[in-house]
């Protein structure tokens, strides 16, 4: 089979650019966080108080923030801060979405109608508005934040599950699992989960990308995980306020590096939509 | 005498459609015995689809009452409904989506067994192999996905499924008619030879008078949810009494080009079922109905020992066409 | 002359899979064909076999990846494969009428029914709105469905849209009338009805008609002459009767065996084997690997060998 991976490689590549982009981009940041110890020039809490705010070049090819720390090695430190914030937090979304979704389509009725009105509402308020307020109200931990994030994107997955339910819960094989003699848990995680849950995935780097977003806006606004933790919004909220005075590395490489992990999450999810979409499936075969 | 392996009296099926209601079954009686096949016929919109959902209990019915195996269960719930299921199976038309796309052969031949028998996994799998060859399948397809599998071989899971647990009733949604002509025959063969070798009970639903005709003991003719004619396969094809019925043999074509025909020209099309005529539900489209025909409903009358017809033309001799 | 030809008739679906390998789906294997005027073939074959493929690819009709890569198909004296496409569009609706499977999908959901038959009328030719309007009530009133100028397609039952998808196919009195599968879906009472209509319709103009079907009652009662499809290519065709009487194709005999007349359980004679694989069909005889009476020389392309009366197997065992 590893004699197939190549050209299958280049296929893949062929038919969603986007999504071999975007997966190039996770692979970079994801090896920058693994080998973070051992690529990174200096510790990234390590400050130096005579070298503070030192531009560009040399042995700090990113320069120094204001406590005199290397921007090059935090901006590499923080790949993995992002990634343990996203992760946990698209996970706690897919436990509680997943499950809730499923529920909903199956059910239908008034369980079905409240709940999705509901979830109408959550959507059309501001998500960080809430995320702020309780955020700030439970206080400023990783815990908080992780969870905070992971329950907003929640009623996401539900929706995109749920969508697939109701298109699932009459075809064939459902009665025909329900014929059987399937009990109700069985037909739902058993015979729907697996054809429903495709749409889900896809959809898991789109809500990863908007997790990193979200946690680094939480950290700019000061709510989120707190200096001198080399978490990306953090050093742009220590950045900006250098920013006017002139030195503007502190806070544009680790906006590039947020940028450049959104921009690659989303290509993510936006490929594997494309590919995993079974009207272009067909068209394809 | 044994008891009759089910019962259906008066069976009443309606739907709600937006405000209308959908009349699929209107008072639907009959009975079937132990290793006996029964045949549903008539065209779309006859609601024989339904009467099959119905008595498996996949619907709840609106009226009348379905006993199996003596037990009422009309009004069962679902999960009551569930035990019930190892002795009453369903085979459905469209063999491609009745089969979870992301579960392997074996486990789906298995699958009955998981729920309705405590037997360990190994047992279940050398269960799964002897049913898959019961039904022609090689043992090698168990691994694969229903994608792989051709639509005659997964009509064969299909039925591996619905044997599995030996029911005593196995319905037959038109099984055949989504396949083609050749693969259709290796599968009515293999009906009739698990029923010989079971002696299972079937409903066998269709629209095609001639599959029908093969393999159906009784048939029933079905018209707007009612049913217009019952008889024994032989004496329904040799002297059809009711007008629709010999319509509708009258409009099958045998594939024989020297078999003569006899075409009884039907005006119009089969009415809606949401607003069933009064009277015969036939008479608009009968060309024997008489004006009376178009008032009162005629009830099923007894002709000869299992031979019943719903037409007041009988009586005067003027349903022949 | 033949008022279609159609000779060595190739259609491919050109591919690639995931592994980006180029992959020939070999749908079509030369089909070749005539049809007089005046009278109704039916093609006949299971699914994959190339049966709506055939029409299709006569008509240019075949969108990618599927591609004729060879044969030619010559009605009234032009070959429809290398014709442009404005003549072609020309001969397609006025010489050339198609009635397809799906007849609700293939109406104007957005026009009445009236304006549709009118619409075509003139769009091949110079009549007037008025003639164009009588042509098309005349047109509704001998299919049986008078008055109905002004409806909408959704308001049409099954069969009556199938009836106007006719209609729309004779409005312009074609010379060769294509029906794929014309009464597949339809009710039985309501099928006899469709194929009493067409049969009159094409005996009473003489145009010739190809049906399309998977239903051998039909073909034996609605036909002239048949062609049973196999793996993108024709394996027996002949009068009807001839056909009927003495199948000769082990296929043939097979499918004929099959259906409920001539089955009996117990000891039915049924095709077996997995369908043709048209990414990778056997050298020779395509049917070689189902066939019981295969031998070796089944191996080489089997020649065509023609019995009484327009009768012709392509087989090696005749």
């Amino acid at each position: 089979m590893s004699g197939l991976a190549l050209p299958r490689l280049i296929g893949i590549t062929r038919r969603s650019p986007t999504l071999a982009i975007g997966a190039a981009i996770l692979l970079v940041f994801a090896a920058m966080a693994i080998a973070a110890p051992w690529i990174a020039p200096f510790d990234p809490v390590q400050a130096q108080p005579f070298n503070v705010l030192a531009a560009p070049g040399g042995a700090h090819p990113f320069g120094t923030d204001g406590n005199g720390m290397d921007v090059l090695s935090r901006v590499i430190a923080g790949a993995g801060w992002a990634f343990g914030i996203a992760i946990p937090a698209v996970l706690v979304g897919i436990l509680a979405g997943v499950p809730l979704g499923l529920y909903t389509g199956y059910r239908g009725g008034w369980f079905d109608e409240i709940a999705m009105r509901f979830f109408d509402a959550l959507r059309v308020f501001p998500s960080i508005i809430l995320a702020l307020a309780v955020v700030a109200a439970a206080g400023p931990s990783l815990f908080n934040v992780v969870l905070v994030i992971g329950l907003l994107d929640s009623p996401v997955f539900a929706r995109v599950v749920r969508a697939e339910v109701l298109a699932l819960r009459h075809s064939g094989f459902v009665e025909s699992a329900r014929a059987a003699g399937n009990p109700t848990w069985r037909i739902l995680f058993v015979h729907i989960l697996p054809n429903a849950i495709q749409g889900a995935m896809a959809q898991a780097a789109v809500r990863a990308a908007w997790a990193v977003r979200i946690s680094a806006t939480l950290a700019f606004l000061g709510v989120g995980v707190q200096p001198p933790t080399p978490e990306w919004g953090a050093m742009i909220r220590q950045g900006a306020e250098y920013l006017v005075t002139g030195q503007w590395w502190v806070g544009v490489f680790p906006g590039l590096a947020l940028i450049l992990m959104v921009l690659g999450l989303n290509m993510l999810g936006d490929g594997l939509q494309d590919l995993l979409d079974p009207r272009r499936k067909a068209a394809t075969r | 005498m044994t008891a009759p392996v089910l019962e259906v009296r008066s069976l009443v099926k309606h739907f709600a459609a937006g405000r209308a209601t959908v009349h699929a079954v209107n008072d639907v009686s009959f009975t079937l015995n132990a290793g006996e096949t029964l045949g549903l016929v008539g065209e779309s919109g006859s609601g024989k689809s339904t009467i099959g959902r119905c008595v498996t209990r996949l619907l709840r019915p609106t009226g009348g009452s379905i006993h199996f195996l003596g037990q009422d269960i009309t009004s069962l719930s679902d999960a009551a409904c569930r035990p019930m299921r190892a002795q009453m199976q369903i085979v459905f038309q469209d063999p491609w989506s009745a089969l979870n796309p992301r579960m392997r052969i074996g486990d789906l031949i298995a699958e009955p067994l998981l729920l309705h028998s405590r037997l360990p996994a190994t047992e279940r799998r050398d269960r799964a192999e002897s049913l898959a060859r019961r039904v022609r399948l090689t043992t090698e397809l168990l691994g694969r996905f229903p994608a792989e599998l051709s639509g005659g071989q997964l009509q064969r899971v299909c039925i591996a499924r619905a044997i599995a647990t030996d029911p005593r009733l196995i319905v037959l949604d038109e099984p055949t008619s989504s396949l083609d002509l050749s693969v259709r025959a290796g599968i009515l063969d293999l009906l009739a030879e698990l029923r010989a070798e079971t002696g299972t009970a079937m409903i066998f639903i269709s629209h095609d008078l001639g599959t029908v005709k093969l393999i159906c003991d009784r048939i029933l003719v079905l018209y707007l949810g009612a049913v217009v004619e019952e008889a024994s396969a032989a004496t329904l094809f040799e002297a059809p009494a009711h007008p629709y019925t010999q319509a509708l043999i009258s409009a099958y074509l045998p594939a024989d080009p020297i078999a003569p025909l006899r075409r009884i020209a039907l005006e119009g099309e089969v009415p809606s079922p949401i607003n069933l005529p009064p009277g015969c539900h036939f008479a608009g489209r009968c060309p024997v109905a008489l004006p009376r025909c178009r008032s009162e409903a005629p009830r099923l009358d007894i002709l000869s020992p299992g031979h019943r017809a719903a037409c007041l033309r009988i009586g005067d001799g003027g349903n022949r066409l | 002359m033949s008022l279609l030809s159609v000779e060595n008739l190739h259609t491919h679906f050109i591919s690639r899979d995931l592994d980006n390998r180029v992959r020939v789906f070999r749908a079509l294997n030369g089909v070749s064909f005539t049809l007089d005027a005046g009278q109704v073939l039916g093609l006949v074959g299971e699914t994959g076999a190339g049966k709506s493929l055939t029409a299709t690819s006569i008509l240019g009709l075949l969108r990618p990846p599927a591609k004729v890569v060879a044969g030619q198909a010559v009605f009234a004296g032009e070959d429809l494969l290398t014709i442009k496409e404005g003549a072609l569009n020309a001969l397609r609706g006025h010489d050339i009428g198609l009635v397809v499977q799906s007849p609700k999908s293939s109406l104007d959901p957005l026009s009445r029914i009236g304006d549709q038959l009118i619409r075509i009328h003139r769009a091949h030719t110079n009549a007037s709105g008025a003639e164009a309007r009588a042509r098309a009530e005349a047109m509704l009133t001998s299919l049986g469905i008078p008055g109905r100028m002004r409806a909408w397609p959704h308001e049409l039952s099954g069969g009556m849209a199938q009836r106007v998808l006719i209609a729309l196919a004779l409005m312009n009195a074609p010379r060769l009338l294509i029906a794929d599968e014309p009464t597949t879906g339809l009710d039985v009472t309501v099928q006899a009805q469709i194929l009493d209509l067409l049969r009159d319709l094409v005996r009473r103009s003489g145009v010739a008609a190809m049906v399309i079907t998977h239903d051998l009652g039909v073909v034996a009662h609605y036909c002239d002459a048949m062609a049973v499809m196999y793996a993108g290519a024709i394996v027996e065709s002949g009068p009807v009767t001839a056909v009927f009487a003495r199948p000769t194709h082990p296929y043939t005999v097979n499918l004929i065996a099959a259906t409920p007349q001539r089955l009996r359980l117990g000891a039915a004679r049924t095709i077996g084997g997995p369908p043709p694989n048209l990414l990778a069909l056997p050298e020779g005889c395509a049917y070689r690997d189902r066939c019981p009476l295969a031998g070796p020389d089944c191996a080489t392309p089997p020649p065509e060998r023609a019995l009484a009366d327009g009768h012709v197997v392509r087989c090696h065992r005749v």
